[in-house]
Protein backbone atom coordinates (compact mmCIF):
# COMPACT_ATOMS: atom_id res chain seq x y z
CA UNK A 1 0.00 0.00 0.00
CA UNK A 2 2.88 2.35 0.84
CA UNK A 3 4.34 1.53 -2.53
CA UNK A 4 1.07 2.42 -4.21
CA UNK A 5 0.46 5.70 -2.35
CA UNK A 6 4.03 6.99 -2.62
CA UNK A 7 3.99 6.07 -6.30
CA UNK A 8 0.79 8.05 -6.82
CA UNK A 9 2.16 11.02 -4.88
CA UNK A 10 5.36 11.05 -6.95
CA UNK A 11 3.29 10.88 -10.08
CA UNK A 12 1.06 13.78 -8.97
CA UNK A 13 4.04 15.89 -7.89
CA UNK A 14 5.90 15.27 -11.10
CA UNK A 15 2.89 15.66 -13.38
CA UNK A 16 0.31 17.96 -11.74
CA UNK A 17 -1.99 17.50 -14.73
CA UNK A 18 -2.40 13.85 -13.81
CA UNK A 19 -4.25 14.83 -10.62
CA UNK A 20 -7.61 15.13 -12.31
CA UNK A 21 -7.16 11.71 -13.88
CA UNK A 22 -6.20 10.13 -10.57
CA UNK A 23 -9.20 11.70 -8.84
CA UNK A 24 -11.67 10.76 -11.53
CA UNK A 25 -10.26 7.25 -11.65
CA UNK A 26 -10.80 6.79 -7.92
CA UNK A 27 -14.29 8.28 -8.11
CA UNK A 28 -15.23 5.90 -10.90
CA UNK A 29 -13.84 2.91 -9.01
CA UNK A 30 -15.63 3.85 -5.78
CA UNK A 31 -18.94 4.29 -7.58
CA UNK A 32 -18.43 1.02 -9.45
CA UNK A 33 -18.33 -0.62 -6.05
CA UNK A 34 -16.70 -3.91 -7.05
CA UNK A 35 -13.69 -3.61 -4.76
CA UNK A 36 -13.54 -5.48 -1.49
CA UNK A 37 -13.39 -3.45 1.71
CA UNK A 38 -9.97 -3.20 3.36
CA UNK A 39 -9.28 -3.14 7.07
CA UNK A 40 -7.97 0.17 8.33
CA UNK A 41 -5.78 -1.56 10.91
CA UNK A 42 -2.77 0.72 10.96
CA UNK A 43 -0.35 -1.65 9.23
CA UNK A 44 -1.52 -1.90 5.63
CA UNK A 45 -3.65 1.19 5.77
CA UNK A 46 -3.80 4.12 8.21
CA UNK A 47 -5.93 3.46 11.26
CA UNK A 48 -8.66 5.80 12.53
CA UNK A 49 -8.92 3.93 15.85
CA UNK A 50 -7.33 6.74 17.88
CA UNK A 51 -10.13 9.10 16.99
CA UNK A 52 -13.08 7.04 15.84
CA UNK A 53 -14.84 6.82 19.20
CA UNK A 54 -14.42 10.54 19.74
CA UNK A 55 -15.87 11.30 16.30
CA UNK A 56 -18.77 8.95 16.94
CA UNK A 57 -19.45 10.63 20.28
CA UNK A 58 -19.44 14.08 18.67
CA UNK A 59 -21.83 12.92 15.94
CA UNK A 60 -24.17 11.52 18.56
CA UNK A 61 -23.98 14.81 20.43
CA UNK A 62 -24.80 16.86 17.31
CA UNK A 63 -27.80 14.67 16.55
CA UNK A 64 -28.94 14.45 20.17
CA UNK A 65 -31.70 17.03 19.78
CA UNK A 66 -33.31 15.12 16.92
CA UNK A 67 -33.42 11.76 18.64
CA UNK A 68 -32.05 10.14 15.48
CA UNK A 69 -30.43 6.80 16.13
CA UNK A 70 -26.85 6.77 14.87
CA UNK A 71 -25.74 3.33 13.75
CA UNK A 72 -22.77 2.29 15.85
CA UNK A 73 -19.34 2.32 14.28
CA UNK A 74 -17.10 -0.70 13.98
CA UNK A 75 -15.67 -0.63 17.47
CA UNK A 76 -16.61 -2.47 20.58
CA UNK A 77 -19.38 -4.84 19.56
CA UNK A 78 -20.28 -8.38 20.53
CA UNK A 79 -20.29 -11.29 18.17
CA UNK A 80 -22.03 -14.48 19.15
CA UNK A 81 -21.00 -17.53 17.20
CA UNK A 82 -20.50 -21.26 17.51
CA UNK A 83 -17.03 -22.71 17.93
CA UNK A 84 -17.09 -24.24 14.48
CA UNK A 85 -17.70 -20.93 12.89
CA UNK A 86 -14.64 -19.20 14.29
CA UNK A 87 -12.28 -20.44 11.62
CA UNK A 88 -14.84 -19.65 8.99
CA UNK A 89 -15.15 -16.07 10.15
CA UNK A 90 -11.44 -15.58 10.71
CA UNK A 91 -10.44 -12.25 9.34
CA UNK A 92 -7.33 -12.19 7.19
CA UNK A 93 -5.52 -9.16 8.56
CA UNK A 94 -2.31 -9.12 6.61
CA UNK A 95 -1.70 -9.53 2.91
CA UNK A 96 -5.36 -8.97 2.27
CA UNK A 97 -4.31 -7.27 -0.91
CA UNK A 98 -1.72 -8.85 -3.00
CA UNK A 99 0.92 -6.89 -4.82
CA UNK A 100 -0.83 -7.79 -8.06
CA UNK A 101 -3.86 -5.66 -7.24
CA UNK A 102 -1.69 -2.67 -6.40
CA UNK A 103 0.13 -3.09 -9.66
CA UNK A 104 -3.19 -3.39 -11.50
CA UNK A 105 -4.27 0.01 -10.14
CA UNK A 106 -0.98 1.63 -11.10
CA UNK A 107 -1.04 0.11 -14.56
CA UNK A 108 -4.57 1.30 -15.18
CA UNK A 109 -3.77 4.82 -14.08
CA UNK A 110 -0.62 5.00 -16.16
CA UNK A 111 -2.50 3.62 -19.14
CA UNK A 112 -5.14 6.31 -18.77
CA UNK A 113 -2.40 8.93 -18.43
CA UNK A 114 -0.72 7.63 -21.54
CA UNK A 115 -3.97 7.87 -23.49
CA UNK A 116 -4.54 11.36 -22.12
CA UNK A 117 -1.09 12.57 -23.18
CA UNK A 118 -1.53 10.88 -26.55
CA UNK A 119 -4.78 12.75 -27.13
CA UNK A 120 -3.08 16.02 -26.18
CA UNK A 121 -0.23 15.45 -28.65
CA UNK A 122 -2.71 14.59 -31.38
CA UNK A 123 -4.61 17.79 -30.71
CA UNK B 1 -21.60 -20.89 21.91
CA UNK B 2 -18.72 -18.51 22.32
CA UNK B 3 -19.09 -14.82 22.90
CA UNK B 4 -16.20 -12.89 21.43
CA UNK B 5 -15.76 -9.29 22.42
CA UNK B 6 -14.07 -7.27 19.77
CA UNK B 7 -12.60 -4.20 21.39
CA UNK B 8 -11.15 -1.01 20.01
CA UNK B 9 -8.69 -2.94 17.93
CA UNK B 10 -11.46 -4.23 15.68
CA UNK B 11 -10.78 -3.12 12.15
CA UNK B 12 -12.85 -0.44 10.48
CA UNK B 13 -13.25 -1.03 6.77
CA UNK B 14 -13.31 1.14 3.67
CA UNK B 15 -13.65 0.14 0.02
CA UNK B 16 -10.16 -0.22 -1.46
CA UNK B 17 -10.24 2.75 -3.87
CA UNK B 18 -11.62 5.02 -1.14
CA UNK B 19 -8.95 3.82 1.28
CA UNK B 20 -6.27 4.52 -1.32
CA UNK B 21 -7.69 7.93 -2.15
CA UNK B 22 -8.00 8.91 1.53
CA UNK B 23 -4.45 7.76 2.18
CA UNK B 24 -3.24 9.76 -0.78
CA UNK B 25 -4.91 12.96 0.47
CA UNK B 26 -3.47 12.42 3.94
CA UNK B 27 0.10 12.30 2.63
CA UNK B 28 -0.14 15.94 1.61
CA UNK B 29 0.81 18.63 4.09
CA UNK B 30 -1.88 21.23 4.78
CA UNK B 31 -0.07 24.31 3.43
CA UNK B 32 -0.07 26.74 0.53
CA UNK B 33 1.84 24.44 -1.78
CA UNK B 34 -0.69 21.65 -1.71
CA UNK B 35 -3.74 23.89 -1.47
CA UNK B 36 -4.59 23.34 -5.11
CA UNK B 37 -4.59 19.60 -4.73
CA UNK B 38 -6.57 19.60 -1.51
CA UNK B 39 -9.23 21.92 -2.94
CA UNK B 40 -9.72 19.56 -5.82
CA UNK B 41 -9.46 16.32 -3.91
CA UNK B 42 -11.23 17.41 -0.72
CA UNK B 43 -14.58 17.97 -2.34
CA UNK B 44 -14.42 14.72 -4.28
CA UNK B 45 -13.39 12.84 -1.17
CA UNK B 46 -16.28 14.28 0.82
CA UNK B 47 -18.91 13.43 -1.77
CA UNK B 48 -17.44 9.98 -2.42
CA UNK B 49 -17.29 9.08 1.26
CA UNK B 50 -20.82 10.42 1.76
CA UNK B 51 -21.99 8.16 -1.06
CA UNK B 52 -20.54 5.02 0.50
CA UNK B 53 -22.40 3.03 3.17
CA UNK B 54 -22.63 4.45 6.67
CA UNK B 55 -19.43 4.05 8.63
CA UNK B 56 -17.25 5.20 5.70
CA UNK B 57 -17.76 8.91 6.26
CA UNK B 58 -16.95 8.86 10.00
CA UNK B 59 -13.86 6.78 9.28
CA UNK B 60 -12.63 9.23 6.64
CA UNK B 61 -13.53 12.13 8.94
CA UNK B 62 -11.62 10.67 11.86
CA UNK B 63 -8.58 9.97 9.68
CA UNK B 64 -8.65 13.57 8.58
CA UNK B 65 -9.25 15.01 12.04
CA UNK B 66 -6.12 13.16 13.14
CA UNK B 67 -4.33 15.05 10.38
CA UNK B 68 -5.91 18.52 10.65
CA UNK B 69 -7.24 19.26 14.13
CA UNK B 70 -8.60 22.70 13.26
CA UNK B 71 -10.94 21.24 10.64
CA UNK B 72 -12.44 18.73 13.01
CA UNK B 73 -15.74 20.60 13.62
CA UNK B 74 -16.39 20.94 9.91
CA UNK B 75 -15.48 17.32 9.21
CA UNK B 76 -17.58 15.97 12.06
CA UNK B 77 -20.60 18.05 11.07
CA UNK B 78 -20.30 16.85 7.47
CA UNK B 79 -20.13 13.30 8.71
CA UNK B 80 -23.20 13.72 10.89
CA UNK B 81 -25.25 14.87 7.89
CA UNK B 82 -24.56 11.66 6.02
CA UNK B 83 -26.65 9.68 8.50
CA UNK B 84 -29.66 11.01 6.59
CA UNK B 85 -28.45 10.15 3.09
CA UNK B 86 -28.79 6.42 3.37
CA UNK B 87 -31.53 6.04 5.89
CA UNK B 88 -35.04 7.29 5.16
CA UNK B 89 -36.15 6.30 8.67
CA UNK B 90 -33.67 8.84 10.03
CA UNK B 91 -35.14 11.48 7.70
CA UNK B 92 -38.64 10.73 8.98
CA UNK B 93 -37.36 10.95 12.53
CA UNK B 94 -35.74 14.30 11.75
CA UNK B 95 -39.00 15.59 10.26
CA UNK B 96 -40.89 14.46 13.34
CA UNK B 97 -38.48 16.26 15.61
CA UNK B 98 -38.86 19.42 13.47
CA UNK B 99 -42.60 19.29 14.26
CA UNK B 100 -42.22 18.50 17.94
CA UNK B 101 -39.59 21.22 18.38
CA UNK B 102 -41.77 23.84 16.65
CA UNK B 103 -44.94 22.89 18.52
CA UNK B 104 -43.12 22.49 21.82
CA UNK B 105 -44.47 19.00 22.36
CA UNK B 106 -41.05 17.46 22.85
CA UNK B 107 -39.09 16.89 25.97
CA UNK B 108 -35.67 17.63 24.54
CA UNK B 109 -33.23 19.74 26.50
CA UNK B 110 -33.03 22.49 23.85
CA UNK B 111 -36.41 24.09 24.43
CA UNK B 112 -39.92 23.20 25.39
CA UNK B 113 -41.51 26.48 24.36
CA UNK B 114 -41.58 25.72 20.65
CA UNK B 115 -41.63 28.27 17.84
CA UNK B 116 -39.09 29.07 15.17
CA UNK B 117 -36.41 29.58 17.82
CA UNK B 118 -36.64 25.95 18.81
CA UNK B 119 -36.84 24.80 15.19
CA UNK B 120 -33.75 26.63 13.99
CA UNK B 121 -31.87 27.08 17.25
CA UNK B 122 -29.14 29.62 17.60
CA UNK B 123 -26.45 28.35 15.28
CA UNK B 124 -23.53 26.29 16.43
CA UNK B 125 -22.66 26.64 20.04
CA UNK B 126 -19.73 25.22 21.91
CA UNK B 127 -19.53 23.90 25.39
CA UNK B 128 -16.94 25.66 27.48
CA UNK B 129 -15.21 22.35 27.93
CA UNK B 130 -15.02 21.89 24.14
CA UNK B 131 -17.09 19.98 21.65
CA UNK B 132 -20.25 20.78 19.75
CA UNK B 133 -23.69 21.24 21.28
CA UNK B 134 -26.75 19.47 19.88
CA UNK B 135 -27.82 21.12 16.61
CA UNK B 136 -31.45 22.22 16.19
CA UNK B 137 -33.45 19.88 13.92
CA UNK B 138 -34.39 22.61 11.43
CA UNK B 139 -30.74 23.48 10.76
CA UNK B 140 -29.90 19.83 10.28
CA UNK B 141 -32.77 19.44 7.83
CA UNK B 142 -31.66 22.52 5.89
CA UNK B 143 -28.18 21.03 5.60
CA UNK B 144 -29.35 17.53 4.72
CA UNK B 145 -32.40 17.79 2.45
CA UNK B 146 -30.45 18.43 -0.74
CA UNK B 147 -28.84 15.05 -0.56
CA UNK B 148 -31.95 13.01 0.26
CA UNK B 149 -32.23 10.71 -2.72
CA UNK B 150 -35.91 9.87 -2.76
CA UNK B 151 -38.01 12.93 -2.03
CA UNK B 152 -41.28 11.57 -3.39
CA UNK B 153 -42.06 9.70 -0.16
CA UNK B 154 -41.68 12.95 1.79
CA UNK B 155 -45.18 14.30 1.02
CA UNK B 156 -46.92 11.24 2.44
CA UNK B 157 -44.71 11.28 5.50
CA UNK B 158 -45.26 14.99 6.11
CA UNK B 159 -49.06 14.57 5.78
CA UNK B 160 -49.08 11.73 8.30
CA UNK B 161 -46.78 13.59 10.72
CA UNK B 162 -49.04 16.63 10.40
CA UNK B 163 -52.10 14.55 11.30
CA UNK B 164 -50.23 13.03 14.21
CA UNK B 165 -49.23 16.51 15.43
CA UNK B 166 -52.88 17.64 15.31
CA UNK B 167 -53.81 14.75 17.57
CA UNK B 168 -51.01 15.66 19.98
CA UNK B 169 -52.10 19.32 20.00
CA UNK B 170 -55.71 18.41 20.82
CA UNK B 171 -54.69 15.94 23.52
CA UNK B 172 -52.27 18.36 25.20
CA UNK B 173 -54.94 21.10 24.96
CA UNK B 174 -57.50 18.85 26.66
CA UNK B 175 -55.02 18.03 29.38
CA UNK B 176 -54.28 21.69 30.07
CA UNK B 177 -58.01 22.47 30.06
CA UNK B 178 -58.68 19.82 32.64
CA UNK B 179 -55.89 21.19 34.86
CA UNK B 180 -57.32 24.70 34.60
CA UNK B 181 -60.79 23.44 35.42
CA UNK B 182 -59.39 21.92 38.57
CA UNK B 183 -57.81 25.21 39.56
CA UNK B 184 -60.43 27.80 38.68
CA UNK B 185 -64.18 27.26 38.86
CA UNK B 186 -67.30 29.00 37.69
CA UNK B 187 -65.92 32.29 36.34
CA UNK B 188 -68.17 31.89 33.35
CA UNK B 189 -65.33 31.31 30.87
CA UNK B 190 -66.18 28.84 28.19
CA UNK B 191 -63.18 26.56 28.40
CA UNK B 192 -64.10 24.65 25.27
CA UNK B 193 -63.93 27.77 23.10
CA UNK B 194 -60.68 29.00 24.58
CA UNK B 195 -58.97 25.69 24.02
CA UNK B 196 -60.35 25.41 20.46
CA UNK B 197 -58.89 28.81 19.53
CA UNK B 198 -55.55 27.97 21.14
CA UNK B 199 -55.42 24.60 19.42
CA UNK B 200 -56.33 26.20 16.08
CA UNK B 201 -53.38 28.60 16.36
CA UNK B 202 -51.02 25.70 16.92
CA UNK B 203 -52.61 23.67 14.13
CA UNK B 204 -51.97 26.56 11.74
CA UNK B 205 -48.34 26.64 12.90
CA UNK B 206 -47.99 22.93 12.20
CA UNK B 207 -49.57 23.33 8.76
CA UNK B 208 -47.25 26.24 7.92
CA UNK B 209 -44.23 24.16 8.95
CA UNK B 210 -45.42 21.23 6.84
CA UNK B 211 -45.92 23.46 3.80
CA UNK B 212 -42.47 25.03 4.24
CA UNK B 213 -40.85 21.60 4.48
CA UNK B 214 -42.58 20.37 1.30
CA UNK B 215 -41.68 23.54 -0.57
CA UNK B 216 -37.98 23.63 0.33
CA UNK B 217 -37.52 19.88 -0.15
CA UNK B 218 -39.07 19.44 -3.56
CA UNK B 219 -40.26 22.79 -4.83
CA UNK B 220 -42.89 23.02 -7.54
CA UNK B 221 -42.68 19.34 -8.49
CA UNK B 222 -43.39 18.10 -4.97
CA UNK B 223 -46.23 20.58 -4.41
CA UNK B 224 -47.92 19.44 -7.62
CA UNK B 225 -47.48 15.82 -6.59
CA UNK B 226 -49.02 16.62 -3.22
CA UNK B 227 -52.10 18.32 -4.64
CA UNK B 228 -52.63 15.99 -7.59
CA UNK B 229 -51.89 12.65 -5.94
CA UNK B 230 -51.00 12.55 -2.26
CA UNK B 231 -53.95 14.51 -0.87
CA UNK B 232 -56.69 12.84 -3.00
CA UNK B 233 -55.32 9.39 -2.21
CA UNK B 234 -55.14 10.29 1.48
CA UNK B 235 -58.85 11.24 1.44
CA UNK B 236 -59.87 8.17 -0.53
CA UNK B 237 -57.91 5.64 1.49
CA UNK B 238 -59.53 4.36 4.65
CA UNK B 239 -58.03 6.00 7.70
CA UNK B 240 -58.01 4.13 10.94
CA UNK B 241 -58.12 6.72 13.68
CA UNK B 242 -58.07 5.44 17.19
CA UNK B 243 -60.53 8.06 18.29
CA UNK B 244 -60.58 8.75 21.97
CA UNK B 245 -64.01 9.57 23.33
CA UNK B 246 -62.83 12.70 25.10
CA UNK B 247 -61.63 14.53 21.99
CA UNK B 248 -65.20 14.54 20.68
CA UNK B 249 -64.43 14.74 16.98
CA UNK B 250 -62.13 17.70 17.48
CA UNK B 251 -59.13 15.78 16.17
CA UNK B 252 -60.97 14.93 12.97
CA UNK B 253 -62.20 18.48 12.40
CA UNK B 254 -58.89 20.20 13.19
CA UNK B 255 -57.14 17.63 10.98
CA UNK B 256 -59.28 18.79 8.06
CA UNK B 257 -58.47 22.44 8.72
CA UNK B 258 -54.78 21.60 9.06
CA UNK B 259 -54.81 19.93 5.64
CA UNK B 260 -56.66 22.92 4.13
CA UNK B 261 -54.08 25.40 5.44
CA UNK B 262 -51.28 23.07 4.41
CA UNK B 263 -52.59 22.68 0.85
CA UNK B 264 -53.34 26.38 0.28
CA UNK B 265 -49.95 27.43 1.70
CA UNK B 266 -48.12 24.89 -0.46
CA UNK B 267 -49.97 26.20 -3.51
CA UNK B 268 -49.22 29.80 -2.58
CA UNK B 269 -45.51 29.03 -2.13
CA UNK B 270 -45.34 27.26 -5.47
CA UNK B 271 -47.56 29.36 -7.74
CA UNK B 272 -48.00 32.66 -5.96
CA UNK B 273 -51.34 34.30 -5.30
CA UNK B 274 -51.52 36.25 -8.56
CA UNK B 275 -50.31 35.74 -12.12
CA UNK B 276 -46.98 37.57 -11.85
CA UNK B 277 -44.69 34.54 -11.54
CA UNK B 278 -43.92 32.15 -14.36
CA UNK B 279 -44.91 29.19 -12.18
CA UNK B 280 -48.45 30.56 -11.96
CA UNK B 281 -49.05 29.31 -15.52
CA UNK B 282 -49.08 25.75 -14.19
CA UNK B 283 -51.65 26.62 -11.55
CA UNK B 284 -54.94 26.34 -13.54
CA UNK B 285 -54.26 22.75 -14.56
CA UNK B 286 -53.30 21.35 -11.15
CA UNK B 287 -55.80 23.44 -9.21
CA UNK B 288 -58.52 22.57 -11.73
CA UNK B 289 -57.87 18.85 -11.18
CA UNK B 290 -58.08 19.30 -7.43
CA UNK B 291 -61.32 21.33 -7.57
CA UNK B 292 -62.77 18.71 -9.89
CA UNK B 293 -61.86 16.11 -7.26
CA UNK B 294 -63.54 18.16 -4.51
CA UNK B 295 -66.69 18.63 -6.60
CA UNK B 296 -66.90 14.95 -7.57
CA UNK B 297 -66.48 13.83 -3.97
CA UNK B 298 -69.20 16.26 -2.89
CA UNK B 299 -71.47 14.95 -5.68
CA UNK B 300 -70.89 11.45 -4.39
CA UNK B 301 -69.12 10.27 -7.58
CA UNK B 302 -66.00 9.48 -5.54
CA UNK B 303 -66.42 7.69 -2.24
CA UNK B 304 -64.10 8.79 0.54
CA UNK B 305 -62.43 6.75 3.23
CA UNK B 306 -61.59 9.51 5.67
CA UNK B 307 -63.66 10.79 8.55
CA UNK B 308 -66.64 12.87 7.32
CA UNK B 309 -65.81 15.65 9.81
CA UNK B 310 -62.27 15.84 8.40
CA UNK B 311 -63.57 16.04 4.85
CA UNK B 312 -66.13 18.69 5.69
CA UNK B 313 -63.54 20.80 7.51
CA UNK B 314 -61.11 20.39 4.61
CA UNK B 315 -63.57 21.46 1.93
CA UNK B 316 -64.91 24.45 3.83
CA UNK B 317 -61.42 25.44 4.95
CA UNK B 318 -59.89 25.15 1.50
CA UNK B 319 -62.70 27.03 -0.26
CA UNK B 320 -62.93 29.82 2.31
CA UNK B 321 -59.15 30.33 2.27
CA UNK B 322 -59.30 30.54 -1.52
CA UNK B 323 -62.20 33.02 -1.45
CA UNK B 324 -60.61 35.21 1.22
CA UNK B 325 -56.91 35.04 0.44
CA UNK B 326 -56.43 33.96 -3.18
CA UNK B 327 -59.51 35.07 -5.16
CA UNK B 328 -57.45 35.04 -8.37
CA UNK B 329 -57.27 31.25 -8.11
CA UNK B 330 -61.06 30.98 -8.25
CA UNK B 331 -61.16 32.84 -11.58
CA UNK B 332 -59.01 30.14 -13.19
CA UNK B 333 -61.35 27.30 -12.23
CA UNK B 334 -63.91 26.04 -14.71
CA UNK B 335 -67.37 27.63 -14.22
CA UNK B 336 -69.21 24.29 -14.18
CA UNK B 337 -66.91 22.94 -11.48
CA UNK B 338 -67.57 26.07 -9.40
CA UNK B 339 -71.33 25.57 -9.76
CA UNK B 340 -71.06 21.92 -8.72
CA UNK B 341 -68.89 22.91 -5.76
CA UNK B 342 -71.38 25.52 -4.57
CA UNK B 343 -74.19 22.98 -4.84
CA UNK B 344 -72.14 20.57 -2.74
CA UNK B 345 -71.37 23.28 -0.18
CA UNK B 346 -75.11 23.99 0.18
CA UNK B 347 -75.64 20.34 1.02
CA UNK B 348 -73.08 20.77 3.82
CA UNK B 349 -75.17 23.74 5.09
CA UNK B 350 -72.47 26.20 3.98
CA UNK B 351 -74.80 28.53 2.04
CA UNK B 352 -72.81 31.69 2.74
CA UNK B 353 -69.57 30.09 1.60
CA UNK B 354 -71.32 28.76 -1.52
CA UNK B 355 -72.52 32.27 -2.32
CA UNK B 356 -69.09 33.80 -1.64
CA UNK B 357 -67.49 31.26 -3.99
CA UNK B 358 -69.93 32.12 -6.78
CA UNK B 359 -69.44 35.80 -6.00
CA UNK B 360 -65.67 35.69 -6.68
CA UNK B 361 -66.17 33.41 -9.66
CA UNK B 362 -66.76 36.36 -12.00
CA UNK B 363 -69.29 36.85 -14.77
CA UNK B 364 -69.73 33.14 -15.48
CA UNK B 365 -71.14 32.33 -12.08
CA UNK B 366 -73.25 35.47 -11.71
CA UNK B 367 -76.48 33.76 -12.81
CA UNK B 368 -75.93 30.85 -10.42
CA UNK B 369 -75.25 33.31 -7.59
CA UNK B 370 -78.54 35.12 -8.31
CA UNK B 371 -80.44 31.80 -8.29
CA UNK B 372 -78.85 30.89 -5.00
CA UNK B 373 -79.91 34.21 -3.44
CA UNK B 374 -83.51 33.75 -4.62
CA UNK B 375 -83.61 30.11 -3.44
CA UNK B 376 -82.24 30.65 0.02
CA UNK B 377 -83.24 34.22 0.64
CA UNK B 378 -79.87 35.19 2.18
Amino acid sequence: MLFLISGLKDLADFLPASLATIISYFSAEVTRGVWKPVYMNGTDWPSPAANLLNVEGQIRKILAATGVDVPSLASGFLIVMTLNCINFFKIPTTNAFSAEKKITILTRISLQLFLLSLSFTLL
Amino acid sequence: MVVVFIGDSSPATLPLPLAAFTSLTITYKVDKASERFLNLAGQTLESLAAGCPWPCMPIVASLWTLKAKRWSDFLIFSASRTVFLHNSDAVVQLLKSCFTATLGTNTSPISCNGGVGALLGHGFKYHLCGGLCPVAPGILYLRAYRSIRDIVFLTEEIVSILMHSVREIVCSGLLRERLEKLKATKDGIKYGQASLAASMTRVKLAAALGASLVWISGGLMLVQLLIKETLPSWFISVQRFDQEEKSGGMVAMLGGYALAYFAVLCGAFAWGVDSSSSASKRRPKVLGTHMEFLASALDGKISLGCDSATWRAYVSGFVSLMVDCTPNWVLEVDVHVLKRLSKGLRQLNEEELALALLGVGGVGTMGAAAELIIDTGI
